[in-house]
């Protein structure tokens, strides 16, 4: 086997791009000395064609192509083809097409934008899927890719897994958590400082479960710094008056509040009260009973509600008091109201009964809407809306 | 995969053989979705203020919209127009110029000025289908109501009815070919000003495209795989009566027609 005495010409070939790419990731050296790999295979899927700078996974090593672990048949047939064409072909030629390519000495493919390639060899990352970790949604954050393709199961993956049970991780989840955020299981992340954070949401006198909870679901969390995570629990309490008990409720029940954008929330959080006219405290009421519609699209919240208020005609005092509504799709409030209408049952104010309850009407399914509210069948509502 | 190697006195003959081995490249969890874009097609479309039938086609069957857009079959149309009011973009949601009286307005008014809307269409009709006024050919295509455009044309209603008057509301079913909505609700304001009233349109409602209607129609709570799959299948001989009758007039051809189109209902927002 002719060694691979200089990698770096190789990928000079295949294009300026990829050399730059690589030393910017490894800094120019890499551990794993001299088996620095490239760039870019198509991949099938449209969208961000990523390209990751790799090493080979330390547990894979420098072992001899195995028929048995499948999937690199076209290697394989490679690897036949050249040994016939190794017969035929002089010492200088083979120099030449080693240089471009032709020639498969290495086991694994030289560049990839997928784990594919990589997954049938490495024990890391088959054990990832078995937790549950998508690595094909890994494979689109390119410094994630590269930082899980260089771990090692003993030393950096289950100390680390541990950790975050012990923060109260439900082991159902973990899997999940590492999708979203694969950036937890980076060695330059010290334990030191993810066991910090989790000790400050502690402080605040979160529960420990409330906490393994909350970073089940907004696993970010854990990325933020203790200052940061401060400054937005901060944010919330201030800007809508709430008591720390309230904060804490708001934060536990939807914990992507804290890692979302806050300009894009205050952006809502303005909208509503200059916008569309809710007093502070009638949005307060309205954020604890839907903490989500923090988190709405503008100009849908803006259009629910003028289709609500302007055009249906309900106060605002309901509107604070149901909240669901401004959750539901305009579709649906919009035939829904229509059927109501043509059967003469449009109220929603409840000082005048009979009244549709508007948490009802926006959150019922269409069965028991008709059945419940209306009294119709589901085949009478489905015609209705074909002739709106 | 397995060789077996066959040593003759001349050759060496090698016999494949292959078995799957299970792999993590067929994973879900590292491929991921299989299908992640799935060509959508719409035959005309509807703008968002307007609702009714949308032609959709998939996968495959994209490639039978540009025949489907060549035929210039009519389609169906509802309008509900209010009388009272002109708007700027001539809807019910447009900023308002004009407010009118409208008690003058009698059903038989507005019947003999859809019959003049009606005759200037048919004469548009007769100018862009291309066939010269004084022929017997002209006049047995109009009679029979076979006049089509042969270019590109504006907004050509073919035929024309009011279905539903009663102040200040009333309602009109419209066959057109080359329509846009927009053009529609012009329509209805040009019936309001020939009526020496106003009129804007509150719903433009697509009832038939060829060769789907209402009832094949999938509301946007039905759409799911099921039920869009099975929407495909029943909308197949009406697709293929559709390319029969097109195939039929100039020259028949024996081609082999396979559709993937399915009809979706839209509701204005």
């Amino acid at each position: 086997m002719v060694t691979m005495a200089f990698p770096w010409t190789r990928l000079g070939l295949r294009g300026a791009r990829c050399f730059l790419g690589s030393s910017r990731a490894t800094g120019g050296v890499s551990p794993l000395g001299d088996r620095l790999l490239g760039f870019g295979v198509g991949h099938p899927a449209k969208g961000r064609r990523g390209r990751f700078v790799t090493t080979i996974p330390p547990d894979v090593g420098g072992s001899e192509v195995d028929v048995a672990s499948a999937g690199n048949l076209s290697m394989l047939q490679g690897n036949e083809v050249d040994n016939v064409h190794k017969n035929e072909v002089e010492e200088e030629d083979y120099e030449a097409e080693e240089e471009l390519g032709l020639v498969k000495t290495q086991l694994l493919p030289s560049s990839a934008s997928s784990f594919r390639s990589y997954v049938g060899h490495s024990e890391t990352l088959q054990k990832l899927i078995q937790l549950g970790v998508d690595l094909w949604r890994v494979e689109r954050k390119i410094p994630a890719a590269n930082i899980l393709l260089r771990l090692s199961l003993e030393k950096d993956v289950q100390p680390r897994l541990v950790l975050l049970q012990s923060f109260g991780v439900p082991e159902d989840r973990l899997g999940r958590v590492l999708t979203r955020n694969p950036y937890l299981l980076n060695p330059n992340l010290l334990e030191e400082k993810l066991q910090a954070r989790v000790d400050f949401l502690l402080s605040r006198h979160f529960t420990r479960e409330t906490v393994g909870r909350m970073i089940g679901a907004a696993p970010f969390l854990l990325s933020l710094s203790v200052q940061r995570l401060d400054n937005r629990l901060a944010f919330y309490q201030n800007e809508l008056g709430l008591t720390p008990r309230q904060t804490r409720e708001l934060t536990s029940r939807l914990p992507s509040l804290i890692t979302a954008s806050l300009a894009e929330v205050e952006e809502i959080m303005k909208t509503m009260m200059a916008n569309l006219g809710f007093r502070r405290a009638e949005l307060r009421a309205l954020v604890m009973k839907v903490p989500r519609i923090l988190l709405a699209n503008r100009g849908r919240l803006i259009r629910t509600f003028d289709l609500l208020h302007n055009i249906i005609g309900i106060p605002h005092h309901l509107l604070a008091e149901h909240p669901q509504v401004f959750r539901t799709k305009l579709q649906r409030i919009r035939v829904r109201d229509a059927f109501l209408k043509s059967r003469g049952l449009a109220n929603y104010d409840p000082a005048h009964p009979p009244s549709v309850s508007l948490e009802r009407f926006a959150a019922l399914p269409d069965e028991a809407f008709c059945q419940e509210i209306v009294g119709a069948t589901v085949q009478e509502f489905l015609a209705f809306q074909k002739t709106i | 995969m397995a060789a077996h190697s066959n040593r003759g006195p001349d050759t060496c003959s090698l016999r494949l053989t292959h078995s799957s081995v299970p792999s993590f490249i067929n994973h879900p969890r590292v491929h991921g979705p299989l299908y992640r874009h799935i060509k959508i097609g719409v035959g005309h479309r509807l703008d968002t203020m307007s609702s009714g039938v949308l032609v959709m086609a998939v996968g495959n069957g994209n490639k039978l919209l540009p025949e489907f857009q060549k035929a210039r079959f009519t389609r169906t149309y509802t309008l509900h127009g209010r009388l009272g009011f002109a708007t700027k973009d001539f809807s019910d949601s447009g900023q308002v110029i004009e407010k009118v009286t409208y008690d003058h307005v009698t059903r038989e008014r507005l019947e003999r000025v859809i019959a003049m809307v009606h005759s200037s269409h048919q004469k548009a009709l007769l100018t862009y289908s291309g066939i010269g006024l004084s022929s017997q050919a002209a006049y047995e295509m109009a009679a029979q109501g076979f006049l089509r455009p042969t270019q590109s044309s504006p907004t050509l209603l073919t035929a024309l009815r009011c279905v539903h008057f009663r102040p200040p509301d009333f309602t009109l079913e419209v066959h057109c070919v080359n329509e846009t909505c927009p053009a529609l609700r012009r329509i209805i304001h040009e019936i309001g000003l020939e009526l020496r009233s106003a009129a804007s349109c509150l719903l433009v409602r697509r009832t038939f495209e060829q060769p789907f209607g209402l009832d094949d129609a999938l509301l946007p709570a039905q759409w799911g795989l099921t039920a869009i799959l099975n929407s495909i299948q029943r909308g197949q001989p009406a697709v293929t009566r559709f390319f029969a009758r097109l195939l039929s007039s100039p020259q028949p051809t024996s081609e082999d027609i396979c559709s993937h189109s399915s009809t979706g209902h839209q509701n204005r927002l």
